[in-house]
């Protein structure tokens, strides 16, 4: 039994006396494929990557993913037509089980509307073959100049969630940790018959499900955290504008102040994974890595001590590496942590005995997530660069918007020599530091002889809302535009205080 | 082992925190000789020399952080931040002056140069490797000509994660035999981004040295002692006092005459002769010294006492408990001449 879609974006049983004839030259959909966008050439040509289950995507660093798009998440969708030039389709999502919604009817999502340049919430996706406005970027039109390729093609550009944080929550909530099959309904606007498949020799009237069998593929929605860090470029590569940055033309997220913001959080509580994504300047989608988030008791800045308190309720080991050993928990929240980290002869606490810090508890519960121990991405022999390694430190857990900015740093200095001097621990502890509790503050080490990148690293931490940026006072005092200077930053760089208003929430 | 140091620099001894009296004239090996020569060829410094924000008033401590992570400093320390931080610029500066005669000298050659504050690694100490120093000439009198050494160096780090690196500058008077008649420490920075203990120096166009000491952690900063010398005309570094009369504060007292200490004075300060391997049961190198002077210059027996105090919840002594302890050793002096030193302990 045929289906149709009818004005409101409902599929409904078709009458099967609307049966239509073939004739030469059929009016055919040919495909229907769930893609990302791939952009080549300086900006100048564009392509489609198919992604669904029998066209499975990986990370950057080839970790293979077992799904094909995330709630909220920005995907495009291609219907491919022969002889259906400025002719219209109609396209309809819906999930294969009710897990996510409750049923299977109809989703009602956000799709790009390229007039606008925003996103609207509609059941029934519409668009014209050979129209291309969902590749418009923020003003104006497309870069691309071989879309002659996809004159055959309807183009949509989605983000599978509904319009309300509320409905949101519970589509997240219901998702859990499943994976929902995502089926399109597909049919010309002007109900008039159609070939479907590649194959076909008969139009035929109605609509066609695609994407519905796992022989033709399956579109795998799940629910993750994740981020999007979008690329700003740089307006001359040295020299006085070196810091000067145009935003990226598909940056379509709002302004704090006067400069656009360049990260995009889409959270819940119903996933413990944080995926970070960054899109290069020509809006390449790049999956960087994937995380664990875990949620822990915040910890205040540390606190000298001489010796571990009695009375602790448990002592475990530190992680190996570093200059943690013990820690010691206590009933009231506080962790005091020893190691073997020797003070200085003439600093004024506990001058040259071991330290001992006592961190005790905020009161706040915070999100963590531990980084890769390294990390070199390189795509195009350097074009895109995302590169850092630790020091000795084992503090190698971050904030997730701060690691998240951390990306958009290190892309946009785009070399791999940049060290990172440590976080925190997973308890959010720092030893033998005082005052890294948290994670919420990234420290680097400097560049060696690399004075022009160094200034660059600086000030991309600035540029992406560092807001407490220190350097040092000795060797690298020549650095400008820090927002303190003090000696106890010669070795390292600290870059803190990152303004979360900076992040630009889903709704 | 304490015995044993002893007759490896029998050269030294600790007068106060910053000053290094020698005994008697040192001969300078060749390499040494040779970086002075070659600075002579230069012309002297202009005094002053140092930063003048030195003579800033400092106070107690200051907090890098006000009450919360998300408060970007308060006033106060924004405003001694920026002091140090010239103070911090002036001290490199000074180091990389392309005036400077650089050269690289034998650490086990020049020991009196070095100890006790420089922390070497043991590939300097095996003489594996040399020191750079860099040498600039301050002023010429008519017995010796002042010269600043900067030297500097890491400590060895074995599974450490902060190394600790340490830059020195040392003054020392060489009379016309080439002898270094004395020397005084004016500048040291040392330790790491967790930790740092910073020594400054202000030189006036009097010849009087200013020198304060500051530790640092990364939460606070703490201003430690504000100490003044002079140059005395046979080239020895004498304390300098603005104004005669008594002198009382928690780390030393005695009496003032013409600008210098005069009669018996009382010292309570950290003996970085007190190599804390030897003594166990120390808790710190701090010192309770009873010493003599006339007109400046060391003489009569001086006694060091274990200083024993008390500390509070964060580990800084209680100045309050502070009381002598046990005799460690003795030093006497004929005339300013060291001339025996005698451990009891």
């Amino acid at each position: 039994m045929r289906i149709t879609i009818d004005h409101t974006g409902q599929t409904v049983t078709l009458n099967p006396t609307n049966t239509a004839r073939p004739n030469d030259g059929l009016q055919r959909i040919t495909e229907v494929y769930f893609a990302k966008k791939v952009v080549s050439d300086f900006g100048r040509n564009v392509s489609f990557a198919k992604i669904d289950s029998l066209h499975t995507q990986q990370d950057a660093t080839g970790q293979a993913i077992a799904y094909d798009t995330i709630l909220g998440k920005t995907v495009y969708l291609i219907v491919v037509t022969d002889n259906m030039a400025t002719l219209s389709v109609d396209v309809v999502l819906r999930p294969s089980n009710n897990t996510m919604t409750g049923n299977t009817e109809t989703l009602r999502i956000m799709k790009y509307n390229g007039t606008s340049r925003t996103y609207e919430a509609t059941n029934l996706l519409r668009a014209e073959v050979g129209n291309f406005d969902a590749l418009n970027p923020r003003t104006g039109t497309h870069p691309y100049t071989n879309t002659n390729n996809f004159s055959n093609a309807a183009i949509f550009k989605l983000q599978i969630r509904p319009d309300t944080q509320a409905l949101f929550n519970t589509w997240a909530t219901n998702i859990g940790n499943a994976t929902v099959n995502i089926e399109a309904v597909v049919e010309r606007t002007d109900n008039l018959p159609c070939a479907y498949g590649p194959n076909s020799t008969q139009e035929v009237a109605g609509a066609e499900v695609f994407l519905n069998a796992d022989t033709t593929g399956r579109f795998r929605l799940v629910n993750r955290n994740f981020y999007e860090v979008l690329a700003r470029v740089r307006n001359t590569a040295n020299g006085p504008n070196a810091n000067s940055f145009t935003d990226s033309p598909y940056n379509f997220f709002g302004m704090l102040g006067t400069v656009r913001k360049k990260i995009k959080a889409i959270v819940n509580a119903s996933s413990t994974n944080v995926v970070y994504f960054y899109f290069d300047r020509y809006d390449n989608e790049i999956l960087v890595t994937t995380r664990a988030k875990t949620n822990v008791m915040g910890r205040a800045n540390g606190v000298q001590l001489g010796a571990v308190p009695p009375g602790h309720t448990s002592r475990t080991a530190a992680p190996p590496g570093g200059n943690a050993q013990f820690n010691f928990a206590f009933a009231n929240g506080s962790i005091v942590t020893t190691g073997n980290h020797r003070n200085g002869a003439r600093e004024s606490r506990f001058p040259g005995q071991l330290r001992i810090v006592q961190y005790n508890a905020s009161g706040t519960q915070i999100d963590l997530v531990r980084m890769p121990d390294e990390l070199d991405i390189n795509i195009d022999n350097n074009r895109v660069r995302i590169a850092y390694e630790f020091s000795g430190s084992q503090r190698r857990f971050c904030n997730p918007e701060c690691f998240a900015a951390f990306l958009g740093i290190l892309a946009e200095v785009g070399i791999a020599e940049v060290t990172s001097t440590g976080m925190c621990f997973g308890d959010a502890t720092s030893y033998p530091s005082l005052s890294h509790p948290n994670g919420d503050s990234i420290d680097t080490g400097y560049l060696a002889n690399q004075n022009t990148n160094q200034q660059k690293l600086l000030d991309a931490f600035i540029g992406w809302n560092f807001t407490e940026v220190i350097a040092g006072t000795a060797q690298q005092r020549w650095l400008n535009n820090a927002h303190r200077y003090r000696a106890d930053h010669d070795n390292h760089l600290h870059s803190g205080n990152f303004d979360s208003n900076s992040i630009e929430p889903l709704y | 082992m304490k015995k044993l140091l002893f007759f490896i620099y029998p050269f030294l001894l600790s007068l106060t925190a910053f000053s290094q009296l020698l005994l008697s004239p040192i001969k300078m090996d060749n390499s040494l000789q040779e970086i002075i020569q070659q600075t002579n060829k230069n012309t002297c410094v202009t005094l002053p020399y140092g930063n003048k924000n030195l003579l800033q008033q400092y106070e107690g401590t200051w907090q890098f952080y006000n009450t919360s992570k998300t408060q970007n400093g308060n006033e106060k320390s924004v405003k001694f931040d920026s002091l140090i931080g010239r103070l911090d610029g002036n001290f490199y500066t000074d180091i990389d002056n392309k005036v400077r005669v650089t050269g690289n000298v034998s650490y086990a050659n020049n020991i009196f140069l070095f100890v006790p504050q420089f922390r070497v690694s043991d590939s300097i100490k095996r003489n594996d490797k040399k020191v750079e120093v860099k040498c600039i000439k301050l002023f010429s009198e008519k017995a010796f000509t002042t010269y600043s050494i900067t030297f500097s160096g890491n400590e060895d780090c074995k599974n450490c994660e902060f190394v600790v690196k340490q830059h020195q500058n040392i003054l020392i008077n060489v009379d016309k035999e080439n002898r270094v008649v004395d020397k005084l420490l004016i500048g040291n920075i040392e330790g790491n981004d967790l930790g740092r203990y910073r020594l400054y120096f202000y030189v006036d166009d009097k010849k009087i040295i200013h020198l304060k000491d500051f530790s640092s952690d990364e939460l606070e900063d703490r201003h430690l002692s504000y100490e003044q010398y002079q140059i005395l005309p046979n080239g020895i570094f004498a304390r300098y006092y603005s104004a005669d009369g008594v002198v009382k504060s928690n780390n030393e007292n005695g009496m003032v005459n013409e600008n210098r200490r005069d009669g018996k004075w009382v010292e309570k300060k950290q003996n970085y002769n007190i190599d804390l391997n030897n003594y166990k049961n120390f808790k710190d190198n701090y010192t309770w010294l009873e010493a003599n002077y006339k007109n400046g210059i060391p003489i009569g027996q001086w006694n060091y006492y274990k200083l024993v105090q008390m500390y509070d919840d964060s580990g800084y002594a209680i100045v309050s408990t502070r009381k002598k302890g046990e005799l460690i050793y003795t030093e006497n002096y004929i005339n300013g001449k060291l001339k025996k030193k005698s451990f009891i302990k």
